[in-house]
């Protein structure tokens, strides 16, 4: 088997060797297409489809103008301020309460969740807003950015979320039905945090204690006001977006571009939106775009050159001699997934992988209709890849959390800040397997 | 006397890659704000549709792109084309602003110096090979189209080889860009005492 399949092994090996170098995973993936081209010596015409499978996949690809747009909504939201007033006045309603202020950053988590989409963007917004906040009301350090990182992964899979916009793509379903499939999990998890976080509020108070009434009252406005003002804005907006796509009223890319409209008008009530704002955005949204969009662009040669090295046939092999019922197959798939989550975001694990799984999960019998088990399947990989992003000692988003303290925490002081989270999350997700009715019921699809 | 030499060399390289990284930031700043326009196309799609309009405008001439008319199909094809340029010339200015994602569990560890090698190494061997050879592969897409006047099945955009040709126009555009990039860290390797003085890279 070893000999049969040295080439696509060996360009698995040397995809993790290129991107341990701390090289740009997306140009590891492109150069290794061609250097593995040329060594698997073929032919020039078959290498011709590598230009037309990007511009067809990526560049004409209708649904992934969504993407410019979503993080587009979420990034003027950030930078108008519309999110930090969002979480002084979550913070005025909270206050009072014995881990309010966690329970806010959780909300906002999922309120926010939405826009951005990448791992590292909503893990260094959110705690770029809250960490100083909790910090300088003397949280106790693993309460804090425990939360963070947790509620700032949570976006990937809260809709509307890139990663959903992209598998929907690949796996040929729709995008609202994975929307939908995603909502109640989201929320469930959202839930889940937020009483660990009552429930330790009430048995170590000393870890989050309550704010000193005097800094809260710096906002004179009622805090009925407050909240009118800057929450009602957002979720009114999140709702108008999530609604209109789920109910079929508008495309994704139609919802986003009214989402980012819509975020652009909320900066502007706010008295927020100005040149450099606007050009800030602007920028920061293409960065971010050029950046998911250029991996997609590597990943779908990276994939086109293993499959042709005989990849597909590599997985097929891997998973028949498993020899394990749906079941036992689905879970040895989740944890393969779980492994590389370590290694890769959600975009090269989207782009490479699903796509060498999808004959195989097409195929299992969980007694669900093929749409369905492609739905249930890929909810269940966004809450596993969420997961795996908050999982020790390679979690994606602790290493961001680690550049946003800037050094001044240590690694294993977040590491043990997730630990809760990582078991709520695997609870979650055990429910999920247990229960396909959480994922299939609001997309109608028992 | 050798010591000069070589710190000239390092200026030599600096001042060649200064241009080539300049004209990669103010294409990619100038590109960005394609997203505002995205937005507007995709909203005049949607009030055209409400409004049941099928023809916003139409003209005598045949003009570049739009033919006679802009019809609600050139506005649900400009979407993707302005996309289209977005993100392709964009990619040029996140590699400038380092906003690829690496894994830099041990990147973040070395000096300086070690990190301009890394990437050197990587443009030189990964990246540049990538672009050319899919801006390569893809050139003949791009002469055919323009050939036979690829144009929209439906009403909409005319001149189909616009945005193939970008495809490949901006993959050179970014190899140039890694070239860039490369004079760029080879300097600081061969100068380590640049390192301080210089960013890695823009914001």
């Amino acid at each position: 088997m070893f000999i049969e399949y040295m080439l696509p092994i060996l360009m698995v090996v040397c995809l993790l060797l290129g991107i341990f170098t701390g090289y740009p995973v997306a140009f590891v993936l492109g150069g290794l297409s061609i250097i593995f081209a040329l060594i698997g010596d073929i032919p020039l015409p078959y290498l011709g489809i590598m230009g037309s499978r990007i511009f067809g996949g990526v560049v004409e690809n209708w649904l992934y103008i969504a993407i410019p747009l979503f993080v587009f909504m979420g990034l003027m939201l950030e930078k108008s301020g519309v999110a930090s007033r969002l979480l002084l006045t979550l913070q005025r309603l909270f206050g009072q309460v014995r881990g309010g202020l966690a329970i806010s950053v959780a909300l906002l988590g999922v309120v926010m969740a939405a826009s951005t989409g990448i791992v590292g963007a909503s893990v260094v917004m959110l705690g770029m807003l809250a960490l100083p906040v909790m910090f300088k009301q003397n949280y106790k350090e693993e309460m804090a950015l425990g939360v963070v990182a947790a509620s700032g992964t949570l976006g990937i899979l809260i809709p509307p979320s890139i990663m959903l916009v992209l598998m929907g793509s690949i796996m040929q379903v729709s995008v609202g039905d994975l929307f939908k499939g995603a909502l109640i999990p989201g929320l469930m998890l959202g839930a889940l945090y937020i009483g660990y976080l009552f429930f330790m509020g009430w048995l170590k108070p000393e870890w989050m204690p309550l704010a000193d009434p005097d800094d809260l009252d710096t906002d004179t406005t009622p805090l009925a006001l407050a909240l009118l003002r800057d929450l009602v804005g957002p979720v009114f907006l999140m709702v108008a977006v999530l609604g209109s796509i789920m109910s079929g009223i508008a495309t994704p890319t139609e919802a986003a571009a009214i989402g980012a409209l819509g975020a652009i008008f909320l900066a502007i009530i706010a008295r927020k939106l100005d040149y450099v704002t606007l050009r800030d955005v602007c920028y920061d949204t293409a960065k971010s775009t050029a950046m998911i969009v250029f991996i997609v662009i590597a990943a779908t040669a990276y994939s086109l050159i293993f499959k042709r090295l005989g990849g597909d046939y590599l997985i097929m092999d891997i998973v028949s001699s498993i020899g394990l019922g749906p079941y036992g197959l689905l879970l040895s798939i989740m944890l393969m997934i779980f492994v590389l989550g370590f290694f890769l975001e959600w975009i090269e694990i989207s782009y490479v992988v699903l796509p060498l799984l999808l004959p195989v999960i097409t195929l299992l019998d969980f007694g669900m209709t093929t749409q369905a088990t492609l739905v249930w399947f890929g909810i269940l990989m966004a809450i596993n890849l969420q997961t795996s992003f908050l999982t020790p000692p390679f979690g994606y988003a602790l290493f961001y959390l680690k550049g946003v303290t800037e050094g001044k925490v240590k690694i294993t002081t977040i590491y043990k800040s997730i630990i809760p989270y990582v078991l709520l999350q695997v609870t979650g997700l055990i429910l999920c397997i247990a229960f396909p009715a959480i994922i299939l019921w609001l997309p109608g699809l028992l | 006397m050798n010591d000069a030499a070589h710190l000239k060399v390092a200026a030599a390289l600096h001042y060649l890659s200064q241009p080539l990284i300049g004209v990669g930031i103010w294409v990619g700043r100038l590109t960005s704000w394609l997203v505002l326009a995205v937005i507007a196309a995709v909203m005049t799609t949607i009030i055209m549709n409400l409004l049941g309009m099928n023809e916003l405008l139409r003209w005598e001439n045949s003009i570049f792109l739009f033919n006679k008319a802009f019809t609600i199909n050139s506005a649900t094809e400009l979407q993707w084309y302005l996309y289209g340029f977005l993100i392709l010339f964009s990619s040029t200015y996140a590699l400038h602003t380092n906003s690829h994602v690496r894994v830099d569990l041990l990147y973040q560890r070395f000096s300086p110096r070690t990190q301009h090698f890394v990437d050197l190494v990587g443009h030189v061997f990964f990246l540049i090979p990538f672009c050319l050879m899919v801006a390569y592969l893809y050139w003949p897409q791009v002469v055919m189209s323009f050939n036979s006047g690829e144009q929209s099945n439906f009403g909409g955009l005319t001149d189909r080889f616009i945005i193939k040709g970008a495809l490949s126009i901006a993959l050179v555009f970014m190899a140039l860009n890694a070239l860039g990039r490369i004079f760029y860290s080879l300097s600081i390797v061969i100068d380590p005492k640049r390192a301080t003085k210089e960013p890695f890279h823009v914001h």
